[in-house]
C-alpha cells in the first residue's frame, strides 16, 4: 500500500468489459451487452456510490444513490442470469452496503476519510491520536463513573456520560462542516497556500482525535452497561 | 409466460400456499376451500398422512402425530431438550438431532423431512389449482431464525423437490403484502405474534425500496403460550381423579381455551364448561387479560431492543402492521396502540398476510417486475472463536444482506499444515454461549514456520442469510480447501441422501402430474363440446345423440373430480367416441358449405 496518486471516479475510460470486452463507458454497466460489471480493487466507497470525495455528504442524497445502485447490483435482480454474473452481483452489493453503512454514519465516514490515501491528506498515526492526557483524562472519568455506579447512581453516571458523548459528536459535526467548507474551496484552484494546508491539517489531526476520543467513550459506555443488558431469550 | 413463482408460510400451525395472478394476490385453498393446511403429519401403519386428516388423528394412540416440527427445525438436541418434554410425540437423540422415530417403516425423520412433507402437499395444492407443475418458491421463516435455521427450511424446500429462490423474513413478507412500497413511504413495524414465534422488524419503505432496519424477536413466545398461561390456570380448578399428564386432557383443555379466548375479543365473559373433565367455571377478560399480561409485557423487550438498535422512539413509526393469530387478542392489540400511539394495520387477515407477501415477493423474483427491491438485514452477530474461548464479532446484527466479511488466518506452529475455525452466530461474549454454527478446517497448508501463512477467508451472508465460507492462500493465490462441519441442523451428506429418498417418491410426484395433465385435457374437452352442443340445432343433432353426449360429459366431469387420472382418460375417450359421428357430420357440413362457396357460420369454426 504505497503511494497512492488522487484519482477521479471518471478515470475508467481504459477498462473493458468482462463480457464482450468492449470498451466501458461507465465503470458499473457495460453500454454494448448491458452486464453488470465487478467492482475494482481500487474504487473506495464514495467512488462506488457515485458520490464526491467529500467529508460532508446529504444523506438524502447517498440514499438516493445508495437505491440507485442496488437496483443495479441487488442479486435479487440476477437470480436467472449465468452464475458469473450471480456471483458479480453478489460481491458488488455486499461491498455497496459497506459503502453505505460507512457513510451514512457520520462518524465512521470522518474515519474512513481521514484514511484515505491522498495527497494533501498525510496519513495520521493511529497510535499519536490520543495524547497521555486524554487517557489519563479518559480512565479518571471511568473510574468516576464505576464509582458513582457502585453505590447506585447508575442514571445519573449514564446521564453524565451521555452529556460527555454528545457534546463530543457535536463538535465533531461542526468540525466536519469546517474542513469540508475549507477544501471545498480549495479544490481545483492552485494548491493552497501553506497556511491553509496547515490549518487543514491541524483542524484534521484534531477530528481524528475526538473521533478516536469517541471510540473509547463508548467503549466506557458499553462496559458500564453490560450488567443490564436484556438477557438472551433464547 | 414468466414461471410462476409460489409463496409459502411454512408456519409453526399452520401453513398456506399463495400466488400472485394478473397482479392479484391468491391464497390457494384445498378442494374443500380451506386456506390454512395444519402443520401437522402423522405416521401409522396405514401410511402417513398431512394436514387436516393428521391433525384429526391426534388422539389415536396407534398413531405419531407430528406438529409444531418448525421447532425443532435446525436445532440440534441439546438445543430443543426442554421443549420436548412439552411435545405429545416423541423424540429421540440420534447422533445429536432431533429425529421422530417411524416405527411403522423403521426410521427416523428430522423436522426438515417433516417440512418436506408440509411442502410436499402446498406444492400439489398449487399444481392441482395452476394446472401445471410448479417448481420455484419462496418460503418465510421467522425473522429471528439463525443461518442453520434458515439452511434447514431450505433443505425442507429441496426435499419437496422445490427450487427456493428465496428465504423471507416473515415481517417483510407481511409489509409486502400490504402493498407498501407502492405510494406508502415511511418507517413502519411489524409485530408478529404467531402460534409459537413472535418477531418484531422496523422497515423503512422508500419508493419501493423495502429495508429492514432492525429485527428481533423470541423464538419461543407465541400463541400457544397464550392458551397455555390458561391452560395452567385450569388445571389448577380441575376435581382430584382427573389425571392431567393425560394428552387427551390437555387437548380438550386447549381446545376450550382457545375458544374462550377467542370469544373474548367480543364479550366481557363466557362460560367455561367441559363436562368430560368436569371443568364448570366463567372466564372474563379481565381476569385472561391479567393471565397474559406477563407474556404480552414479554414481546415489548424485544420491541425495545429493535427500536434501540434502530435509534427509532416508539412516536417516530408510522404504523405498525399486526401479524399472527394470536394479535386478534384484544389485550395485544391495546398494548401495541398503547405502546405506539401510531396507526395499527389489522385489515389482512392476520393468518393469510405473510403467505401474501411470499406470494409478492415470488412475483419481485419471477422477473416480472423491478419496482420493488427489499433490502434484508442479517438478524444475528456472526464471528469466529477466538483465544480464551471469546467471540470474536465478523458481521454485527442487523447488517444489509449480502455481506461479506475477510478475516486472515495464519499458523501458530511451524509446519503446521491445518488450521480449525468455529464459527458462531449471536450476541454473547463468549463462544459457549452463542450458537455453534459451523466448524471447518483449512487444509493443505504449505508447512512454514509459525505466522508465516497468509489465509484470507471470506465469509458471505447471501440474500437469503445464508452463510458461505471461502479461503485464498495469499501467498500461492490458491484457494484453500474449506471442510465445513455443520455443528448442528443435517450435514450436506445427510441432506443429498434425503433428496435422493425424496426421488423414490418420484413416482408419486409422477401420477399427480399425471393426474393434473389429464384433468386439464379433460377440462378442456368438456367445455369446447358443452359450448359446441349448445350452438347446434336438431337438424344437425338428433335429441337422442344429444342425450348420449350429455349423459358422458357428466360421467367425465364426475371423474375429472376423482383422484383417477386413468379413469379420467377413459371417460375422456369415451366422450371422444360419442361425439365422433357428430364430427364427421360437421366436417361433411363444413366441406359441402365450403363447396358451396358459402363460408362457415361462426359458432361451428370455434366449436
Amino acid at each position: 500500500m504505497g503511494e497512492h496518486t488522487h484519482r477521479h471516479s471518471g478515470d475508467m475510460a481504459s477498462s473493458l468489459c468482462w463480457n464482450c470486452k468492449g470498451t466501458l463507458e461507465e465503470a458499473d454497466l457495460c453500454g454494448t451487452c448491458v452486464k453488470i460489471q465487478p467492482f475494482k480493487e481500487d474504487r473506495d466507497y464514495f467512488d462506488i456510490l457515485g458520490l464526491p470525495h467529500r467529508l460532508v455528504i446529504d444523506s438524502g442524497t447517498l440514499t438516493e444513490k445508495f437505491h440507485e445502485k442496488s437496483r443495479l447490483f441487488h442479486p435479487d435482480f440476477h437470480r436467472m442470469e449465468a452464475s458469473t454474473e450471480q456471483e458479480i452481483s453478489l460481491t458488488n452489493a455486499s461491498r455497496l452496503n459497506q459503502a453505505f453503512k460507512t457513510l451514512k454514519d457520520p462518524f465512521l465516514r470522518a474515519a474512513y476519510y481521514l484514511a484515505l490515501k491522498k495527497p494533501g491528506n498525510p496519513a495520521i498515526d493511529p497510535k499519536k491520536r490520543l495524547t497521555g492526557q486524554d487517557l489519563m483524562e479518559l480512565m479518571e472519568l471511568k473510574e468516576e463513573l464505576e464509582g458513582e455506579v457502585a453505590v447506585g447512581h447508575q442514571e445519573k453516571a449514564f446521564a453524565r456520560l451521555l452529556k460527555e458523548v454528545r457534546d463530543l459528536e457535536s463538535s465533531i459535526l461542526e468540525s466536519m462542516k469546517e474542513i469540508d467548507f475549507m477544501e471545498s474551496g480549495v479544490e481545483g484552484d492552485s494548491a493552497p497556500s501553506t497556511e491553509t494546508a496547515d490549518m487543514l491539517q491541524k483542524k484534521k489531526s484534531r477530528l481524528s482525535r475526538d473521533l478516536e476520543y469517541r471510540k473509547y467513550l463508548q467503549s466506557i459506555r458499553r462496559e458500564l452497561s453490560t450488567p443490564a443488558t436484556v438477557k438472551e431469550t433464547s | 409466460m414468466t414461471r410462476t413463482v409460489i409463496g409459502i408460510d411454512l408456519g409453526t400451525t399452520n401453513s398456506l400456499v399463495a400466488i400472485m395472478e394478473d397482479g392479484k394476490l391468491r391464497v390457494i385453498p384445498d378442494t374443500e376451500g380451506r386456506k390454512l393446511l395444519p402443520s401437522v403429519v402423522a405416521l401409522s401403519s396405514s401410511g402417513v398422512q398431512v394436514g387436516f386428516a393428521a391433525k384429526s388423528r391426534l388422539n389415536d394412540p396407534e398413531t405419531i402425530v407430528v406438529y409444531s416440527a418448525k421447532r425443532l427445525m435446525g436445532r440440534s438436541f441439546s438445543d430443543v431438550e426442554q421443549e420436548i418434554g412439552q411435545l405429545a410425540y416423541p423424540v429421540e437423540n440420534v447422533d445429536g438431532l432431533p429425529l421422530i422415530p417411524d416405527p411403522f417403516r423403521k426410521r427416523h425423520l428430522s423436522a426438515p423431512q417433516i417440512g418436506a412433507m408440509i411442502l410436499s402437499e402446498l406444492r400439489k395444492r398449487a399444481e392441482v389449482a395452476l394446472g401445471q407443475t410448479v417448481t420455484d418458491a419462496v418460503i418465510t421463516v421467522p425473522a429471528y431464525f439463525n443461518d442453520a435455521q434458515r439452511q434447514a427450511t431450505k433443505d425442507a424446500g429441496e426435499m419437496a423437490g422445490l427450487n427456493v429462490l428465496r428465504i423471507l423474513n416473515e415481517p417483510t413478507s407481511a409489509a409486502l403484502a400490504y402493498g407498501f412500497g407502492a405510494g406508502k413511504d415511511g418507517l413502519y413495524a411489524v409485530y408478529d405474534l404467531g402460534g409459537g414465534t413472535f418477531d418484531f422488524s422496523l422497515l423503512s419503505i422508500r419508493r419501493g425500496v423495502f429495508e429492514v432496519k432492525a429485527t428481533s424477536g423470541d423464538t419461543h413466545l407465541g400463541g400457544d403460550d397464550f392458551d397455555q398461561a390458561i391452560i395452567d390456570q385450569w388445571l389448577g380448578i380441575l376435581p382430584k381423579g382427573v389425571d392431567q399428564s393425560r394428552p387427551e386432557v390437555r387437548d380438550l383443555l386447549r381446545k376450550e381455551a382457545e375458544k374462550a379466548k377467542i370469544a373474548l375479543s367480543q364479550n366481557t365473559e363466557v362460560a367455561v364448561s367441559v363436562p368430560a373433565i368436569g371443568l364448570e367455571t366463567t372466564l372474563s377478560r379481565e381476569t385472561m387479560n391479567k393471565w397474559v399480561e406477563p407474556l404480552v409485557q414479554r414481546t415489548l423487550i424485544p420491541v425495545h431492543k429493535a427500536l434501540s438498535d434502530a435509534g427509532v422512539l416508539p412516536g417516530e413509526v408510522d404504523g405498525v402492521i399486526l401479524v399472527g393469530g394470536a394479535t386478534r387478542l384484544l389485550r395485544v392489540k391495546e398494548a401495541v396502540e398503547e405502546l405506539f400511539r401510531r396507526p395499527v394495520y389489522d385489515e389482512h387477515d392476520p393468518d393469510l398476510v405473510v403467505g401474501e407477501g411470499a406470494a409478492v415477493q415470488g412475483d419481485i423474483l419471477s422477473g416480472s417486475r423491478k419496482d420493488m427491491l427489499l433490502l434484508d438485514v442479517t438478524p444475528l452477530s456472526l464471528g469466529i472463536e477466538t483465544m480464551g474461548g471469546v467471540m470474536s464479532s465478523l458481521i454485527p446484527r442487523n447488517t444489509t444482506i449480502p455481506t461479506q466479511a475477510k478475516e486472515l488466518f495464519t499458523t501458530f506452529l511451524d509446519g503446521q499444515v491445518k488450521v480449525d475455525i468455529h464459527v458462531l452466530q449471536g450476541e454473547r461474549e463468549m463462544a459457549k454461549d452463542n450458537r455453534s454454527l459451523a466448524r471447518f478446517s483449512l487444509t493443505d497448508i504449505t508447512p512454514m514456520t509459525a505466522g508465516a501463512a497468509r489465509i484470507e477467508v471470506t465469509f458471505t451472508i447471501d440474500a437469503n442469510g445464508i452463510l458461505d465460507v471461502r479461503a485464498l492462500d495469499q501467498r500461492t493465490g490458491r484457494s484453500q480447501g474449506v471442510v465445513v462441519h455443520p455443528s448442528y441442523g443435517i450435514s450436506k451428506d445427510t441432506v443429498r441422501e434425503m433428496i435422493k429418498e425424496s426421488f423414490q417418491h418420484a413416482q408419486e410426484d409422477f401420477q399427480t402430474r399425471m393426474l393434473i395433465d389429464s384433468r386439464t385435457e379433460a377440462t378442456t374437452v368438456i367445455n369446447a363440446t358443452r359450448r359446441a352442443l349448445e350452438k347446434l340445432g336438431p337438424d344437425i343433432l338428433p335429441d337422442e345423440e344429444r342425450s348420449m353426449i350429455n349423459k358422458q360429459l357428466d360421467t367425465l366431469e364426475k371423474a375429472v373430480k376423482g383422484e383417477d387420472a386413468k379413469l379420467i382418460r377413459d371417460e375422456t375417450s369415451a366422450l371422444d367416441q360419442v361425439t365422433r359421428p357428430l364430427a364427421e357430420r360437421l366436417m361433411n357440413t363444413s366441406v359441402q358449405d365450403a363447396l358451396g362457396g358459402k363460408s362457415l357460420p361462426e359458432p361451428e369454426r370455434e366449436a
